[in-house]
């Protein structure tokens, strides 16, 4: 068991390794973004660029193969200066040395000039936690008690009225049902502010801070619990088809008995472990959601920082979203040996 | 013949059975017996799975659905006579109609609430009768004409700023002592504008409690303006002041306002100065007060600071002071008004527009006229020499003939078809202009009826949203057909052979899926451009690992059945083996799964249009849905439609696609439910 964990464990940082040297390489490839303005202001920025390490210059033109940028003179036409960029490797363990030595990701130019590209992430990734975690508290038990009812009920209206309810759910896709979710609550009714409330706007009315949450929890609670609903639905009646569960009954343990005392836990189990999953991807954020409700977490930065173009931000962000992928893979699958004592003993199944 | 037969039996003692030959008797002798068909019919796998499939009733409503939706946005957009890809500028936000005029719900009529009223005050004042136009609305385009505008009552709604259609309103001045508000009233009405560049102002007002008869003669005090050009954002306006005066206690100023060519700006203000008598001082400035002004003179602002030098100056203690800078017109009049706008008679109805002599040429041809081409050319041809003759005469002959009256765009009806001689550079040029009505100007036979309305370039709603689907049906049916194929491949070799190339395929699958694909579409996007091939590449790039992984469990499951032993051991070669024994039977969950890919393409290339990514140049769906995506308060019925097909298209794929799953799953087979 220990073994599996920490292969599984390291093959994932294998993984997240070549990962972010692929997104970087392929980042690279992007256009370098040239400024624009009087002569002297691009040398400027070049000269700022290059003592970052991002682009270099000489006084006459290289042919060692290096990608040139621009060829300028300074106004008093005394020297001319010939910017390189800077090949891709070089930049490459440049950049690994900065983040493992220093924890410095680049500073972001375009979305806060000279800001630390991981100070921006972190201070949004707070309003972005505050907002999912709401709806992991709501769904999950009220998913759970969905999927529980509708199996028990298997068959009858109320399981074909949940069934529907979900299947229409899950397929609708989120940017409708939050689009939806505004028409009736914001336009129609005028209940709840169409975007989130800014600092100046609670202040004046403190119950905007709440309602201000009502919309995206609305919007993110109805996929999970669609989704924790079928799930739930379908392992219980699985589990409740199984033999053991009839011994139990022969036996002489009521219906109830034998649900609470054995079938729950048998069902729960693949359960859990994507609770802890969604948990850990709580740090994402939902782009969408975030984008048509301005609100200012990671999802819209990553949106916005492809929109400007702000490389620094753009790969600091890339590297958050792929660890946390990569470490709630890890997470599901070391958790389905926790939970599951077959897969611990490693039975065939 | 006897047969003997000798047998020891359990316990060791013998017997003899003897046989005759007549204990043998032969039935059935006039018949051949051999094996008998089946009396149930064969079912192959895939029959089993349809009729399993045809048991579940939601699954067949959605293929139903699906079928239908799939045929209409096949069909539909070629049916369309305009292509949906051009704007049509005259038909934007079009309301959705089925059916006619007036009866409330869905005949391309909104209630419109709270708009302001161009009043009559006139009419008002005269006999009270509330009457007038709401403000920029043509009489036409209101369902019921004036008679059912509904009018807040006078006096019931102020406004703190100014307005043009309002009246009255006051300019409130404060001062140290609050018990004693001097409040100026402003007596008249809007400003008058004479033309669009120059707006005459006269503002008068009336301090009740302080008159100017109190200061003294005019010469006594003064109103001075200083910096007098300001700038609103676009143009720059200079204010001057022509006049001052008092009468009985009244302050009135007389300002003219005017664009400008001076190109540098401050804010403008006036000055009240007045000379003191108590001390010698001259200039002693009093109140200082700005006009400010937006484009169309529509917020006139009163910025009053003061700069007291001297508080106990010829007022005493009754100086002027400011209220936090900015004093708006307070609480002039404005009047309200409910009404229901009819958008169809606003884009096509009747309408004075300028015509070009080709197309009058046009209308003559088609026989609407009495004129003919020839009068028309002869008119033109008269050039700087026509008179008013000759126009009297062309017009005299443009009378309806045949079937010019339904037909014709000129509503001569009107009385208003008018031909214009102007000479423009040298050369003279002949104007016409008429009454049209619009829709026959733009070319239909009767007035058309969008069932769910136009969008914001003028295409139908239901057109765009099938052709836009059509365009979301192409990717995800070309993406999932090379993620099928590919992924079949690649995860029958993966699972087939096992070993080593399996480990290797795994973990090359498994690095590629940890990028998160998000982060491969925009990099593809911003480096490749925005066109579909592009999309579908990168929607391909990562689509394919989950056919591959289905595939290879498939094959992990049937590739040590005994079946494919025998086969084996009978000599069949390996392409043998995967493609007559072991895809057969993975075949129906690989189906399902490339099916279920369909929804999740649509679905992703609709999340990169709302992020601001999609396609450009072609209209598909999350392209449709963030362009309306702005016009949610304004016109709902925009992204109420397109959403309700993609939600009924998602659901019925999903309904099927469960269907398929359950139709296919083998250990289903001979079950009840």
């Amino acid at each position: 068991m220990v073994k599996y964990t920490i292969q599984r464990i390291v093959l994932a940082i294998i993984t997240a390794f070549i990962v972010l040297t692929m997104t970087y390489f392929l980042m690279y490839l992007l256009p370098y973004s040239k400024p624009i303005g009087t002569d002297n202001a691009r040398i400027a920025y070049y000269l700022s660029q290059a003592a970052k390490g991002y682009v270099w210059y000489y006084s006459t033109p290289q042919k060692n193969g290096l990608e040139l940028l621009e060829c300028l003179t300074t106004s008093d036409g005394m020297t001319t200066y010939y910017f390189y960029r800077v090949p891709a490797h070089v930049q490459y363990f440049k950049w690994l040395t900065n983040v493992f030595t220093k924890w410095e990701w680049g500073t972001s130019v375009q979305i806060q000039a000279n800001a630390d590209a991981m100070a921006i992430i972190a201070s949004r990734i707070g309003t972005t936690i505050k907002i999912n975690i709401w709806p992991v508290i709501i769904s999950v038990p009220m998913g759970i008690a969905l999927g529980v009812w509708a199996a028990l009920k298997k068959n009858k209206l109320t399981d074909h009225i949940i069934s529907t309810v979900i299947m229409i759910f899950i397929s609708v896709p989120s940017f409708i049902v939050i689009t939806f979710l505004l028409l009736v609550f914001v336009y129609n009714t005028g209940w709840l502010p169409a975007r989130w409330p800014t600092q100046m706007q609670i202040q004046s009315d403190p119950s905007m801070a709440v309602k201000g949450y009502i919309i995206p929890v609305m919007a993110l609670s109805f996929g999970s619990i669609c989704g924790y609903c079928r799930f739930t639905r379908a392992e219980l009646t699985e589990v409740m088809s199984s033999d053991f569960l009839l011994l139990a009954r022969t036996k002489g343990l009521t219906k109830r008995q034998t649900i609470v005392r054995h079938a729950m836990k048998n069902a729960m189990v693949p359960i859990l472990p994507s609770i802890l999953a969604e948990v850990i991807g709580l740090l994402g954020g939902s782009m969408i959601l975030e984008q048509i409700y301005s609100i200012p977490g990671v999802g819209r930065l990553y949106v916005t920082a492809i929109n400007m173009k702000d490389y620094n931000v753009l790969m600091a962000d890339m590297s958050l979203y792929t660890t946390i992928g990569l470490l709630s893979g890890v997470f599901l699958d070391l958790s389905y040996g926790f939970i599951d004592p077959r897969i611990r003993m490693g039975a065939k199944k | 013949m006897a047969k003997n037969f000798h047998y020891l039996d359990s316990t060791g003692k013998p017997h003899d059975i003897v046989i005759e030959d007549n204990d043998l008797n032969l039935v059935a002798t006039d018949r051949r017996i051999s094996d008998e068909k089946l009396k149930s019919k064969p079912t192959t796998f895939f029959k089993d799975a349809l009729r399993r499939f045809a048991k579940n009733k939601s699954s067949v409503a959605g293929a139903i659905i699906l079928g239908i939706i799939l045929l209409v946005s096949f069909i539909l957009p070629s049916l369309s006579p305009y292509p949906v890809d051009v704007d049509r500028a005259y038909e934007k936000k079009l309301l959705p109609k089925l059916f006619d005029t007036g009866t409330g719900w869905w005949d391309g009529t909104t209630m419109m609430n709270d708009i302001t009223c161009d009043f009559d005050w006139e009419k008002y004042d005269e006999d009270g009768t509330y009457s007038g136009l709401p403000a920029d609305v043509l009489e036409r385009d209101i369902v019921g004409g004036q008679k059912s505008i509904e009018y807040t009552k006078v006096g019931d709604v102020k406004v703190d700023t100014y307005s043009q259609y309002g009246r009255g309103g006051s300019l409130r001045l404060w001062t140290f002592d609050s018990a004693t508000d001097y409040v100026a009233e402003l007596k008249s009405p809007s400003p008058i504008i004479y033309d669009m560049s120059m707006f005459d102002y006269q503002v008068d007002f009336t301090v009740p409690a302080f008159s100017a008869t109190a200061l003294g003669e005019k010469g006594q005090w003064a109103f001075v303006i200083k910096d007098s050009v300001s700038y609103d954002g676009e143009h720059y306006y200079e204010t001057v002041l022509r006049d001052y005066s008092t009468e009985d206690g009244d302050f009135s100023i007389d300002l003219q306002i005017y664009e400008s060519e001076i190109a540098s700006y401050t804010s403008p203000y006036f000055l009240f100065r007045v000379k003191s008598s108590s001390t010698a001082n001259e200039n002693m400035l009093l109140s200082k007060f700005a006009l400010s002004y937006g484009a169309n003179a529509n917020n006139m602002l009163v910025d009053t600071n003061t700069l007291i030098d001297d508080a106990n100056a010829i007022m005493g203690n009754q100086a002027w002071k400011t209220n936090a800078g900015q004093l708006n017109i307070y609480q002039a009049d404005i009047v309200r008004c409910n009404f229901r706008f009819d958008s169809y008679q606003n884009h096509y109805g009747d309408r004075n527009w300028p015509l070009s002599s080709t197309e009058i040429r046009n209308y003559i041809k088609k026989g609407y006229y009495e004129a003919t081409e020839e009068d028309l050319t002869t008119l033109l041809n008269l050039g700087s020499s026509m008179k008013s003759s000759d126009i009297a005469a062309f017009k005299a002959k443009m009378v309806y003939k045949g079937e010019g009256e339904a037909k014709s765009p000129i509503r001569l009806e009107y009385d208003d078809f008018a031909i214009t001689k102007k000479s423009a550079g040298g050369k003279t040029v002949v104007e016409f202009s008429a009454t049209v009505s619009f829709y026959r100007y733009l070319g239909y036979d009767a007035m058309p009826k969008f069932l769910f309305g136009t969008d914001d370039y003028g295409n139908a709603i239901v057109t765009k949203t099938f052709s836009g689907l059509r365009v979301s049906l192409l990717l995800g049916i070309i993406t999932s057909a090379v993620c099928f194929i590919f992924g079949l491949i690649w995860g029958s070799i993966s699972g087939y052979f096992g070993g080593w190339v399996d480990i290797a395929m795994e973990r090359f699958c498994e690095i590629l899926g940890g990028l998160p694909w998000i982060v491969l579409m925009t990099i593809a996007i911003i480096k490749f451009g925005q066109s579909p091939v592009v999309f579908a590449m990168a929607l391909c790039l990562t689509g394919w690992m989950g056919t591959a992984s289905i595939t290879r469990t498939q094959f992990y499951r049937f590739k040590d059945r005994e079946y494919i032993l025998a086969a084996r051991t009978l000599g069949a070669k390996d392409t043998r083996l995967i493609f007559r024994h072991i895809l057969p039977n993975a075949v129906g969950t690989i189906i399902t799964s490339s099916v279920l890919m369909i929804p999740s393409v649509i679905f992703s290339e609709s999340t990169i249009a709302y992020l601001g990514l999609g396609l450009q140049g072609m209209n598909s769906l999350g392209v449709i849905l963030a362009d309306n995506q702005q016009f949610i308060t304004t016109y709902p019925a925009l992204i109420v439609f397109p959403s309700v097909i993609m939600a009924l298209m998602m659901i019925s794929f999903n309904l099927f696609g469960n269907g398929l799953r359950d139709a296919f799953n083998p250990s289903l087979k001979g079950a009840e439910q």
